[in-house]
Formats: structure tokens, sequence, C-alpha cells
């Protein structure tokens, strides 16, 4: 059983479909207490911050084995952020943003005792290869590089379950796409400021230069560019949501509905996704619009009266 | 203003009224005093990007440029403060 404990971590719940369960130090500590009172193994992994001091030695009481990780974050490739200081589009501010990720990435992994092979494969690697999802979510490359170590450190301390060891590796290596969390490519400053290789090539390259032209209103230009990238076989279906925004802005109803329908099928846990698909599908249709919305709403998980689980 | 802008950055009490500026827009929900022993676990939204931002904007401040690598060594606010003092000879 894998728990998520205390501040600040949090989930939307309700609306992606994910939750690890999300409980209190108290409920913690009863349940680490409860379960070595039945014999089972508690572990503890804690996530390092680079400005955070680190648990107390309290809660590492609570667990036989302790294993610390590292926070990774690339806040430069997400510009939104950016916006806070000055001149987003900045490509001096955009590098340097990139420096301070590296120096607090550096700086988490020495949290938890590690030396810096995550960061320094970033260095190496980032320019041929997406690395993160999200500025908070690697991608498997670097995820499995992390589950890897974890386990080494926890394999240091006890057996460890093969089960965690290889079949995880496998799953996440397996894992496709994007991931339903990463919405919106990069943008055009980002990747140039950061010589982004991977972000010119192929189906990626596409998408973010009809991303980049919807916003600029070109659309024509757009929906050309965005039916080139999904005649890539390898594309991500976020593209089929870009390119459903832009259908419906020209007015290609049914065009848009297969395309956010494309979006929604890859991606259900995404609300945005299927709420799109079902405007543009039921067209005016109340009466198939109320009926779509109750079977999305049987399928949908309820939320619990008294969710612990704050908005990070 | 002192001549040296930097100048005022010497104090081992004070922290200069621009870096407060600075410092109150980056963290709008702390109320309390800024001072050199501030940290991070003091002070509400003050986590690895405001602290980014923080510095960034107080090397704007003073024209001067830090080396990222030492960004997340600083035991508080003072600590920051005396690394813009010593990037800047």
């Amino acid at each position: 059983m894998v728990c998520v404990v205390g501040d600040p971590y949090g989930f939307y719940p309700e609306v992606r479909g994910i939750r690890p369960p999300f409980i209190s130090w108290e409920e913690a500590a009863w349940l680490a207490t409860y379960a070595k009172a039945e014999g089972r193994q508690v572990a503890l992994l804690e996530q390092t911050a680079p400005l955070l001091p680190g648990l107390d030695p309290w809660a590492h009481g609570l667990a036989g084995l302790v294993v610390r990780f590292p926070y990774l974050e690339l806040r430069a490739y997400w510009h939104p952020w950016l916006s806070k200081v000055g001149d987003p589009f900045d490509p001096d501010r955009i590098r340097r943003q990139f420096e301070f990720d590296l120096a607090a990435m550096r700086r988490s992994e020495a949290g938890a005792g590690w030396n810096s092979d995550l960061t320094d494969h970033l260095v190496a690697t980032h320019r041929q290869v997406p690395l993160f999802y999200t500025s908070n979510h690697p991608t498997a490359d670097l995820f499995q590089r992390l589950h890897a170590r974890i386990c080494t450190d926890l394999a240091g301390q006890a057996p460890l379950d093969p089960v965690m060891s290889e079949w995880a590796q496998s799953e996440i290596a397996a894992m496709g796409g994007l991931g339903f969390i990463c919405e919106h490519p990069l943008h055009d400053a980002v990747i140039d400021a950061l010589d982004l290789q991977w972000a010119r090539e192929g189906w990626y390259a596409l998408w973010q230069r009809g991303y980049s032209v919807t916003a600029a209103g070109k659309l024509e230009s757009a929906r050309s560019l965005l039916m080139r990238a999904i005649e890539d076989p390898d594309h991500d279906p976020h593209v089929q949501a870009t390119l459903g925004n832009v259908l419906s802005k020209l007015g290609d109803r049914a065009g848009a509905a297969r395309a956010f329908g494309a979006a929604h099928r890859a991606y259900p846990q995404n609300p945005e996704y299927a709420k799109a698909w079902l405007a543009h599908f039921v067209a005016d249709d109340q009466k198939l619009s109320a009926r779509i919305w109750e079977e999305f709403a049987a399928r949908s998980p309820r939320p619990k009266p008294e969710s612990a689980a704050g908005d990070a | 203003m002192a001549s040296d802008p930097l100048s005022e950055l010497n104090s081992d009490e004070q922290v200069p009224e621009r870096v407060v500026e600075v410092f109150r827009r980056l963290f709008p929900h702390y109320t309390g005093p800024v001072y050199r022993r501030l940290t991070a676990t003091q002070v509400p939204g003050w986590d690895s990007l405001t602290h980014a931002e923080l510095i960034m904007s107080v090397e704007e401040v003073y024209g001067v440029l830090i080396d990222p690598a030492s960004a997340f060594d600083y035991a508080d606010l003072g600590a920051l403060l005396d690394d813009i003092r010593r990037s800047s000879m």
C-alpha cells in the first residue's frame, strides 16, 4: 500500500481519476504502528526539496526503512510561471531559470544523499530527448532512473519484492505519449533559448507550430500543420485536442467532434476533452446531451464527503 | 540613496528597502518583518521557483549576477544579500 502523507501534496482525484490515499501524519503513525505490529515492513520514501529541511527524526522512526529521493522540477520549460518575472520570453531569463532549475535539482539530489546523476543526465540529454511532461512530471526516461535508484537504496536495507523493482520498471517503460497531464507544447522561445532539438522534429514540431499559429489567429495554417501532425502514427492525442479547437473555430463542428473524440478516448481522465467532445458531438440535441452527462456522472468516481486532499 | 548602491548591503542588521519591496511583491501573503535571518520555512510561498525569482529580482536591483550553483546554499535572506555583495566585487 502506498500513501501520500502530509502537506503540501495534493491531488485532483475527482477529475483526474488518480488518487493515492492521502492521509495525515496521525493516520500515518497509526497505520505504521499497526502494520509493524502485524509483522509487516514499513518503508518511508521521503521526497527532498531544495529549501526544506526534511522530516523530523520522529517521522523516520515510524518506518523500518527510510529512503530519500529528490524532487525533480524544470520550471523553465513552461513559460506561464516565468510571466511573474518580467518578460517571459526573454531568452536570457529562460536560460537563467534553467540554471536555477538545475541548481535546485542538484540540491534536492544532495539532500537525498545522492550524487548528481539525474541532473547530470538531464544536462547531457535534454536537447535530444524530452525529459518532462510538465514542470514537475518527468518522462519515462528520467522516471525509470529515479525509480531504479530508489529500488537500489531500498534493496540495500531489506530484500525487495521483485514486483516493485522489475514490474514497475517495465510499466514505466511502457508509458507512452505525453500522458493526460501535458496539454500544450513548449513555447517557441523556450525551444529556441534552450536549443531543444527534440522539439523541432516530427509531429511535436508540427503540433508546436500549429499551437503557436493558433494563438496568433492563423487558423487555416494551424489546421494544415495539425492535420500533418496527426498523419504521423506516433503523434500524441493532445494534438487532436488542439486540432479540435481549431476546427471548432473554423466552424467544422463534425471535424472538431472527431478530433476531440480521439483526444477523449486516449485520455479519458481529462475532463476538458470529454466536455469538448460532448459539446461538439451532440450539437444542439439537449436530450442526447443530458443522457450522455448522466452516463458520465454514473461512471465518474464520487468524491468523498470529507476529502482530506488539498490542492497543490 | 547611497552613491554606491551596493553599500546598502553592508549592514549586518538591515535589509535594504529596495529588497524589502521585492520581497513584499513576491510574497504578498507574508506580513511579518523582513530581516536578514528570515528563512524559506518562515514565509508562505517561498519555494524553489520564488527563490529563483527573488534572486533574479535582487540581481536586477543591483545589476549583478550570482552563480546559480550557490543559489540553494543560503541559510537565510542575509546570506543571499552577502552573496550579491560578493558578486559585485
